[in-house]
């Protein structure tokens, strides 16, 4: 074979392969991850972070996170009468109850921004899955949801801010003004949890 | 080396006629958007759908454990399925999901969702020439054909008895239709 033989046929090898890697991106996951922006500068990358937004965008099977989970999400007090101008409060030790189709179940504890998560290892439900959330003695607090879960794996797919048509807004614990007793004993929690002194609040 | 030669030749004639066919197959009518497409279906099918009160009509039976939010109720979604709990409708009431029951319009658009998929085998299903599970309003459910949210219905367990009623135009199963609509 000549060299201006080899020519076409490399061109025609190098397209295929550019389109063979092109397609094995996911544009859609890509802008999604994307669409949460930067880390809040305040809270250092771990259990604190990222406190109302979809954790399985991230700590799912395409990453980019390194661990994956296969539930979280984040649980909130009320923001108070003005529900999203006041603050945002995660709640500490609530527990999320989780109940799967073969009737397998798993408590988790919320940690002082609210967040909870689970990892494939300890927890892979068979959707759909109904949720409740627990605080307080005698579980004083108490939110079921109306719903039962079809196959998000991220509370905040759906409960994101604002409330809209499409959404009920983020997961809260109760309908008033968030607890003081609750919220000054969740004072010793390493970073703000307070999502509305965040820099991301607006964020998804 | 006229092998080759002929070999590239060939190549290139290939791709020339496969970039002809798709250069051609993009140049396809313009659609009508005047066209309407009739779909037929009993007096009652709306009546039945919707139920209404101590009746759970199909309308129940799809808003609870179909609507969901990470489910069809998604404003994306071939069968969309608005819901109190769900999608809201967006018009002047400015309802949103956990807020003020399902309203008429949500349930006439969850009605043509349903029915609209398949429109002229949904015809010929009400009018009693196929068997309903034809259609992929049960197929999908059924995973009889690919469904991302898995089997939720079993053959002839209430939810499967509340649509397949509903489409053999016998009259809707409320009974079966109330108790798929229940978490279990």
């Amino acid at each position: 074979m000549t060299p201006r033989m080899r020519i076409p046929l490399l061109l025609a090898g190098a397209m295929v392969v550019t389109a063979i890697v092109a397609s094995c991106a996911d544009p859609v996951h890509d802008q999604l991850v994307e669409s949460l922006g930067p880390e809040d500068p305040s809270i250092p990358e771990g259990q604190y972070h990222r406190a109302g937004q979809p954790c399985t965008a991230c700590h799912g099977p395409e990453g980019p996170a390194k661990t994956q989970f296969s539930l979280a999400g984040t649980i909130f007090w009320s923001g108070g009468v003005a529900q999203y101008s006041g603050s945002v409060i995660g709640v500490n030790n609530a527990v999320v109850s989780v109940e799967d189709a073969l009737a397998n179940t798993i408590q988790v504890q919320t940690n002082c921004v609210g967040n909870f998560f689970v990892t494939p290892s300890t927890y892979t439900p068979a959707f759909p899955i109904l949720v409740g959330v627990f605080e307080g003695p005698g579980n004083q607090y108490t939110a079921r949801m109306a719903t039962e879960i079809g196959r998000a794996t991220s509370c905040a797919e759906c409960h994101f801010d604002p409330v809209n048509y499409d959404t009920p807004g983020h997961i809260f614990l109760t309908g008033g003004a968030p607890p003081e007793a609750e919220v000054n004993a969740n004072s010793n929690c390493p970073v703000d949890p307070n999502l509305a002194d965040s820099p991301t609040a607006a964020l998804p | 080396m006229k092998m080759n030669a002929r070999f590239v030749g060939s190549v290139t004639l290939a791709m020339a006629i496969a970039a002809s066919f798709v250069v051609v197959a993009a140049c396809g009518p313009t659609p009508d958007p005047n066209r309407v497409t009739n779909i037929y279906t009993p007096d009652n099918a709306f009546e039945e759908y919707a139920g209404g009160g101590a009746q759970v009509g199909v309308d129940g039976f799809l808003a609870a454990r179909c609507a969901t939010l990470d489910c069809h109720g998604q404003i994306g979604r071939p069968l969309r399925l608005f819901s109190q709990d769900g999608l809201r409708i967006v018009d002047d009431a400015g309802n949103y999901p956990g807020g003020a029951p399902e309203t008429e319009s949500e349930i006439f658009a969850n009605f043509t969702a349903a029915i609209s998929i398949q429109p002229e085998l949904t015809s010929e299903v009400f009018a009693g020439n196929y068997d309903p599970h034809v259609l992929l309003l049960l197929r999908k459910p059924l995973q009889l054909e690919r469904h991302k949210g898995g089997p939720v219905l079993q053959p002839n367990d209430d939810g499967d008895t509340c649509l397949t009623s509903w489409l053999s135009g016998n009259g809707v199963d409320y009974t079966a239709c109330g108790n798929a609509a229940q978490y279990k």
